[in-house]
């Protein structure tokens, strides 16, 4: 029987605070943003009790900085942030993909553009979790409809970042962040933690960037005298620019997309509620999982096949697991509190099935109902 | 009848009450700054910019031309109006986290050019609108949200003294100064100096201005003004810092 110590009903930031705390992360750098603001606030507490760092810096890029430093130097490293301040720690993002700097970033979606809806959720930042910034990196974007997935998923990604030496953003929302539900916390020896590669060859022997077959590279700790250099330049295996070597250029650059697909399945996160005969297949992440999984029941007791297939991982987008789920189903449905983002990615993946948008751009939630009504619409 | 209260010519007067918590600064500081305005006649040559944070609650609070930027951005995007639209009176309004944290580097390189604007940074000492974190001007010691165990110099640094370290960079020609909403006249006085030395053309203006918060600060209306008047007029200090020197006669 379970332990009822490890009930808890709290927030999904929360929740996110205490998996990091478990998940084994030491070093937080932020700066106060609603509706993520909490995360920060629990961990200026909670830090300092388990022998972490809590900064809270000038803004975000210089917070994003922070994050990434502390990482070098071998401390598992956070932020957390919401859309205007996401935009601020692109820059550094993608230093960190192209140095393979693990970190996560949480993002806690409301609404935009710019400061937009401070309070109220939305689903806008896909596109910029993907593509927010310059060049050709990869990123692993995880997203949570409940607060128990916000738990499960915040460990996940500390532990995928550490895995693939690589950003991961974990994508929640306005409501996923501040609604309270249970969760069941498991204690700190039953949590599968990873931990980052490092390297057990000597200084001289040592190559920061020579990968192994999955195609990522040992990490020594700055600070022991392996003495190796770190660029946001293109770079040859032994660290140092090579920013006129096409080889290298190409090498690094693929290898980089390589190591996220060697590990595909390891990061592929999703549910299904009732798609097995399913007709009708309603394809949401996020908080509007929550409204499409109600949906789901509604339209059974009316007798319509509907199944909802929740993704948990956004990207890489689990394109597979998409056409799997499309192969048998007449139309696909998918509701986004934005005006059609990921429902693009779906699109090119449902087997030219129809694709039908349900979107909500103004602060509330899709509810139900509205998804409901649009499965009947096309029916 | 009902009583008119005697409110600035500048003023939007449908906007009121404004929207700040009861108690705040804010509206003692704008009251000031309208009561310039309205002294000086440049009610339509003024353009407001306001910041994030509590401060962009003062978006509807003149009637005259407002732009609220984005978090830190304020003086910059004066500093853009400025540049191309000279005859403008430009007015950053911003607060201590905007001014000293996330766009201090806007603040020192905007005083280092010697930029013809005003800045007016109002110091609460904390994030007032996330809802009471340590901002750069949270005293030592203090308790906020993400200092729960009080302010610990060793680990955050210093209080920022903003008029001392612009009057530091800011070349001749510029004028720094720090009130307080506990004396509004001599605020009144220092924020119309401000404005007249951006319509002398001698260079940047900047005015720090102390305020209560009581809503983050969790105190009434006399621990309020004793937080104001004793703890933070203490590290800050209240009066002009550099003013521009006199041209011989």
């Amino acid at each position: 029987m379970t332990c009822q110590n490890n009930i808890k009903f709290m927030q999904g930031n929360e929740a996110v605070a205490e998996a990091a705390i478990l998940a084994g992360v030491r070093f937080f750098a932020g700066y106060p943003i609603t509706p993520a603001t909490e995360i920060a606030e629990i961990l200026a507490r909670k830090m300092p009790l388990v022998d972490g760092v809590f900064l809270q810096m000038e803004d975000e890029i210089a917070s994003m900085a922070a994050v990434i430093g502390a990482s070098m130097a071998g401390v598992k490293a956070m932020t957390s942030t919401s859309g205007p301040g996401f935009t601020l720690k692109q820059e550094n993002l993608g230093y960190a993909a192209i140095v393979e700097i693990p970190c996560v970033v949480v993002d806690v979606q409301r609404g935009g553009p710019s400061t937009g809806l401070p309070t109220l959720p939305a689903q806008g930042d896909v596109m910029q979790a993907r593509w927010g910034t310059h060049g050709d990196h990869p990123i692993v974007v995880l997203s949570p409809a409940t607060v128990a997935e916000a738990f499960d998923l915040t460990v996940q990604a500390i532990n995928l970042s550490e895995l693939l030496r690589t950003p991961v953003i974990l994508l929640s929302d306005a409501v996923v962040g501040h609604i309270r539900e249970k969760v069941e916390i498991p204690s700190a020896d039953s949590l599968k933690l990873i931990e980052r590669k490092i390297t057990n060859k000597s200084p001289e022997q040592y190559q920061p960037y020579v990968a192994g077959e999955d195609g990522v590279p040992e990490f020594a700790y700055r600070g022991k005298g392996y003495r190796y250099h770190i660029t946001s330049n293109i770079h040859d295996e032994a660290g140092f620019p090579a920013t006129n070597n096409h080889e290298v250029a190409d090498s690094l650059l693929r290898r980089l997309h390589a190591k996220i697909d060697y590990y595909k399945d390891e990061l592929t996160f999703y549910k299904e509620e009732q798609c097995a005969d399913a007709e009708f297949l309603i394809i949401a992440y996020g908080c509007v999982a929550r409204s499409a999984k109600e949906a789901v029941h509604d339209l059974r007791k009316e007798g319509i096949k509907a199944g909802l297939l929740q993704l948990q991982t956004l990207w890489p987008f689990p394109a597979e697991i998409v056409q799997k789920y499309c192969a048998g189903v007449k139309k696909v449905i998918v509701p986004e509190m934005n005006l059609g983002q990921l429902i693009n990615e779906v699109k090119l993946n449902a087997l030219n099935k129809d694709v039908i948008g349900v979107n909500r751009v103004d602060g509330r939630m899709i509810t139900p109902q509205e998804i409901a009504e649009k499965v009947k619409e096309v029916k | 009848m009902a009583i008119v209260p005697n409110m600035p010519r500048s003023w939007r007067v449908e906007t009121k009450p404004h929207k700040f918590c009861p108690g705040c600064g804010h509206g003692l500081v704008l009251k000031a700054l309208g009561e310039a305005i309205d002294e000086l006649d440049i009610q339509d040559r003024v353009v407001f910019g306001c910041d994030i944070g509590c401060s962009l609650l003062a978006w509807d609070f003149f009637n005259v031309d407002i732009v609220q930027t984005h978090h830190g951005r304020t003086t910059p995007v004066m500093t853009g109006i400025k540049r191309a639209r000279p005859d403008r009176i430009c007015i950053a309004y911003m607060g201590d986290g905007g001014g000293y944290a996330i766009g201090s580097q806007h603040l020192v390189n905007a005083a280092t050019r010697n930029e013809k604007i005003t800045a007016i940074l109002v110091n609460n000492c904390n994030y007032g609108m996330t809802g009471g974190q340590m901002a750069p001007t949270t005293l030592p010691e203090m308790k906020t949200e993400t200092t729960p165990y009080g302010r610990d110099v060793e680990e955050t640094g210093y209080p920022t003294q903003g008029p001392e370290m612009v009057a530091a960079i800011a070349r001749e020609g510029a004028y720094t100064a720090r009130g307080t909403v506990a004396n509004v006249r001599q605020l009144k006085n220092y924020l119309k100096k401000a404005l007249q030395n951006q319509l002398e053309e001698k260079g940047f203006s900047f005015v720090e201005a102390l305020s209560g918060c009581p809503t983050n600060w969790s105190t009434n209306a006399k621990a309020t003004w004793a937080f104001l008047e004793e703890n933070m007029t203490k590290y800050f200090k209240v009066g002009e810092v550099k003013v521009p020197v006199k041209e011989e006669e």
